[in-house]
């Protein structure tokens, strides 16, 4: 199929002089799909961020209270604990963020680019924790490290003969620990795409030449991916900035507040019974402000953007590299990871949703196994609506995310003006918003506007993961357009093709993998997403995460784990099934 | 600060239960016969079925609200009640709210805890109602705008296989002792230990958490969560209610409850919105909850049960409680902060 060059020169950022004298249609097309996009992210993006703002200078925090008022900033800024708060903020989002993206580089470089035996396999495994909602990870991580009756820590105690429990699970570093964990399959993905499609010429000429592998990997490869990784380092930096519940289980038994766990305490510990919207407001402010800054650094860094195109008109036949003796090593590595990440938390939660009540694994405890929390499930009537409504949500939002970012995204690499600069800041902020405020500003929104009646139906839980997930799916597409040559579709033009075409014949399968990547990201995400779910959770839009917390507030923690069982088996048959299906199209 | 006690109307918890069966009656409703008892209501239901249906705010999920639900459509089946949960802290304040200030309006009825109801009255969402016209008795009704729905108790629990009997926490005081420390749980807010101030006085529940800090307490943002993890015995004791335990009791989890004197007791309450659409609906459900049959099936659902009823929580041995009562939840408010601060910082407020 495509397509190769060596990427020596770089390509005009703008459109060839034979492409722009005949572009008149093309301009007015540009113009329809502007106007379009300005309607659609405006509406998505703008009204939520305006409302979070409006929000933080109302007297109580509400957008619609009457007068305005400087009284949240002061108090959410001169909070005494507040510069604990912003320390603990940022230990913990940069060190989960560089071990994130070490441990996802590596395991992308490894699977995509070298011939580690499993290749294919690992590729739908490393994404498995994905399926996972982050509350029962972090529990089942609780349940196995915990200080006291940890069964890791048990075990850990019996093999190398330790006198007292080796980890601590509450504390900043299992905070960084298990986040890092949960956030490694986001930055595989937004990763192995860019590995996949990687020019190795420029490697291979080094390999030639006598660099070392290691050399080749340093200097060579990871330069090329610099727009990819600093894709990923942007997007992961805000989602642990923002992230609750690894914080709030890990963090908040041992008084370690970050500022996702400070919005918390705010919204449910408020001593009048009111959550404190409007400091929450201004804490939220402050987050759009660290990640409008981040989005601006990540613009800087990939100004440069055309020297990192890899895929180009001329063809070229990726080929792994051979790690030799090293290949089960590199097996090896991605083996402990998925043990880590995989196999001791879903070992935990399968345990636990074979228990009557939490207890350590043990063989005493072996005694108590029941399935009667799966068959609580079967007997509950709203499993069958929870369900379908997760799919429904789920497959709307991710199709809505990856159609709206493969536009976004497209615009934004090919475009490189001032709009398109605006569009990616528009696109990436709905992340900094927490999902307690999201909530609240959608509500308000659909329950002024009773024409548009979905206010405590699935639509309203559509809207809000469109709005939000749009972030990574923009992110992840711009890494991917990042890649292809412009010249390919200038080819299509001159060859007479029309812009239609040209995109569904040549940019569109050229990016399809990584299409997929986001819809299968952004469909996991939903059908685990629970903050959003419960401020919009209505009458008619019960979702498996709002039925998971059901259980879990509701006592009943294993059968919560149950549910979470289930959900992931589901969810992992799904990624395999798509990937399979992927693998064959490609191959065919 | 003594005077400032004596203000407060400290409830006995001793006297609640036997008040509750001998000033109530066994039903909220007078007592002199089933039939006579949902007499007065019959005009609030032949209106309500006129109605649609009633949308009701409460914490329990759903599933487990329905066969409560189920019960009180046996006795009116035209009255539809259409429960949804919230998430709890603070979230029906604001559903509220968001909801008054939209053409598009939703919940008729909610049910919640004295700070909620408090938070919802005071910014005059609340409707105020005449319950007494419906035979409701007057201990039922503090306020116009609330009427007394359930009680939660604060209490202690223990793991009964790592802590025996005599070693067990059975007074506030004990769990100041250092064999406590890192070993026990406590909710991550401190309405328990606000709700001490009215029995043993601000400067003595201050003095009790400082030296409850000096123990480490194990946060958690949920009481179901500490329950759970004294069952494991990954803590040996916590801080909890009596309602949230016993999901993990009736599951055999090796916990127990123990009542230290005093409690804390928290008072729930059911209010309709001034803006409910279905207000008839609204009155007599709320009503209804406050009867034997009704508060019987809400007990059985959530676990959480009226004192002046003939429930199971009013055949409980009890000592002392101390509230709040709800007329001054800016006061517990202001104790909320102060000891929310101690339990976030681990030691003193400033």
């Amino acid at each position: 199929m495509a397509s190769v060059d060596v990427v020596g020169r770089a390509p005009s950022n703008g459109p060839s002089r034979d492409i722009r004298s005949r572009s008149g249609p093309r301009i007015r097309g540009m113009t329809v799909l502007w106007i379009l996009l300005s309607i659609v992210i405006g509406w998505l993006v703008i009204v939520p961020i305006a409302l979070l703002v409006l929000s933080s200078f109302k007297t109580e925090g509400f957008p619609t209270d009457a007068g305005y008022t400087l009284r949240h900033y002061v108090d959410a800024y001169t909070d005494p604990d507040l510069r604990e708060v912003l320390i603990n903020s940022a230990i913990f989002t940069i060190f989960s963020t560089l071990l994130a993206v070490a441990i996802g580089t590596a395991l992308a470089w490894l699977v995509e680019r070298t011939d580690i035996p499993g290749a294919r396999f690992f590729r739908a495994l490393i994404i498995i924790p994905m399926a996972t909602p982050p509350m029962l990870l972090a529990s089942a991580w609780a349940m196995l490290l915990n200080p006291r009756v940890g069964s890791l820590n048990y075990a850990l105690m019996w093999v190398f003969g330790l006198s007292e429990m080796p980890f601590n699970i509450y504390s900043m570093t299992g905070m960084v620990f298990v986040e890092a964990l949960s956030v490694v399959p986001t930055v595989f993905l937004m990763l192995s795409h860019a590995f996949r499609n990687a020019d190795p010429s420029h490697e291979e000429a080094a390999l030639t030449s006598g660099a070392s592998p290691w050399r080749v990997f340093w200097f060579i490869t990871i330069p090329m991916m610099r727009p990819a990784i600093l894709g990923a380092v942007a997007f992961i930096a805000i989602v642990c900035l923002v992230v609750f519940d690894v914080p709030g289980t890990l963090g908040m038994p041992s008084r370690i507040f970050v500022l996702s766990t400070q919005i918390y305490y705010l919204f449910g510990s408020s001593p009048t019974g009111v959550p404190a919207f409007g400091q929450i407001s201004a804490l939220g402010v402050l987050i759009v402000v660290c990640l409008i800054l981040l989005a601006l650094a990540y613009q800087s860094f990939t100004r440069m953007a055309a020297q990192f195109v890899t895929v180009s008109g001329k063809a070229f036949r990726p080929r792994p590299y051979e790690l030799g003796r090293w290949r089960w090593f590199g097996s090896g590595i991605v083996i402990a990871y998925l043990l880590l990440a995989v196999v001791a938390p879903l070992g935990m939660l399968v345990w636990a949703s074979l228990m009557p009540y939490l207890a350590p694994m043990t063989w005493e405890n072996l005694a108590l196994v029941t399935t009667a929390n799966h068959a609580a499930l079967l007997a509950n009537s709203k499993i069958l609506s929870a369900v379908f409504n997760s799919v429904v949500v789920a497959l709307i939002a991710s199709t809505a995310v990856v159609i709206l970012a493969g536009i976004c995204g497209w615009v934004i690499v090919r475009r490189r003006t001032i709009g398109a600069k605006i569009l990616d800041i528009l696109t990436f902020v709905p992340l900094a918003i927490p999902g307690v405020i999201m909530g609240i500003a959608l509500t308000f929104v659909y329950l002024s506007l009773p024409w548009i009646p979905i206010y405590g139906t699935i639509w309203i839980l559509i809207v809000a993961y469109t709005t939000f997930y749009l972030a990574y799916g923009s992110r992840a597409s711009q890494s991917a357009f990042f890649q292809l040559h412009k010249e390919l579709e200038e080819a299509g033009e001159m060859s007479g093709a029309s812009a239609l075409r040209t995109h569904s014949r040549i940019t569109l399968p050229l990016v399809s993998a990584a299409m997929l990547g986001i819809w299968i990201w952004v469909f996991a995400h939903v059908m685990r997403e629970l903050s959003m779910a419960l401020v919009l959770h209505g009458r008619y839009n019960t979702v498996v995460s709002t039925l998971i917390w059901d259980y879990w507030s509701g006592g009943d923690p294993t059968t919560a784990s149950a549910v979470g069982v289930w959900l992931i088996i589901a969810l992992t048959v799904l990624i395999g099934a798509t990937f399979a299906l992927t693998r064959r199209n490609v191959s065919a | 600060m003594k005077k400032q006690i004596s203000r407060r109307s400290v409830v006995q918890g001793i006297g609640l239960g036997t008040m509750g069966l001998m000033t109530g009656g066994l039903a909220g409703i007078p007592v002199a016969g089933a039939q006579d008892r949902f007499a007065p209501l019959e005009p609030l239901a032949k209106a309500a079925a006129k109605e649609g249906p009633v949308v009701w705010y409460e914490t329990t999920a759903a599933e487990l609200m329905q066969p409560c639900i189920a019960v009180f459509n046996k006795r009116y089946p035209n009255v539809k009640i259409e429960h949804v949960r919230a998430i709890g802290t603070g979230d029906m304040v604001a559903k509220v709210i968001q909801e008054s200030r939209a053409p598009d309006k939703g919940g008729d009825m909610v049910s919640t805890t004295a700070d909620q109801t408090w938070g919802i009255s005071s910014r005059g969402l609340a409707l105020d109602v005449n319950w007494t016209d419906y035979g409701v008795p007057a201990n039922f009704v503090p306020e116009k705008f609330a009427i007394i729905c359930s009680h939660s108790l604060f209490c202690v629990i223990h793991n009964t296989s790592q802590v025996s009997e005599a070693d067990a926490p059975k007074t506030w005081d004990d769990l100041t002792h250092p064999r406590w420390k890192g070993k026990f749980g406590s909710p991550a807010f401190s309405h328990p230990y606000a709700g001490l101030v009215p029995v043993m006085g601000e400067a003595r529940v201050d003095e009790f958490m400082k030296k409850l800090m000096l123990n480490e307490p194990i946060l958690t943002k949920s009481t179901y969560t500490l329950a759970q993890q004294c069952a494991s015995g990954e803590l040996l004791a916590a801080v909890g209610l009596n309602w949230t335990a016993m999901p993990t009791i009736q599951k055999g989890g090796p916990i127990k409850i123990v009542y230290p004197d005093p409690y804390p007791l928290s008072t729930n309450y059911s209010l309709i919105t001034k803006y409910s659409k279905n207000v008839n609906g609204a009155k007599l459900f709320a009503i209804w909850l406050a009867t034997d049959e009704g508060n019987q099936a809400y007990e059985k659902a959530t676990g959480r049960g009226n004192f002046f009823l003939n429930t199971e929580i009013a055949k409980v041995k009890l000592p002392r409680a101390s509230e709040y009562p709800i007329r001054e939840v800016p006061e517990l408010a202001k104790m909320i902060e102060k000891y929310n601060t101690m339990l976030r910082r681990g030691g003193a407020p400033n």
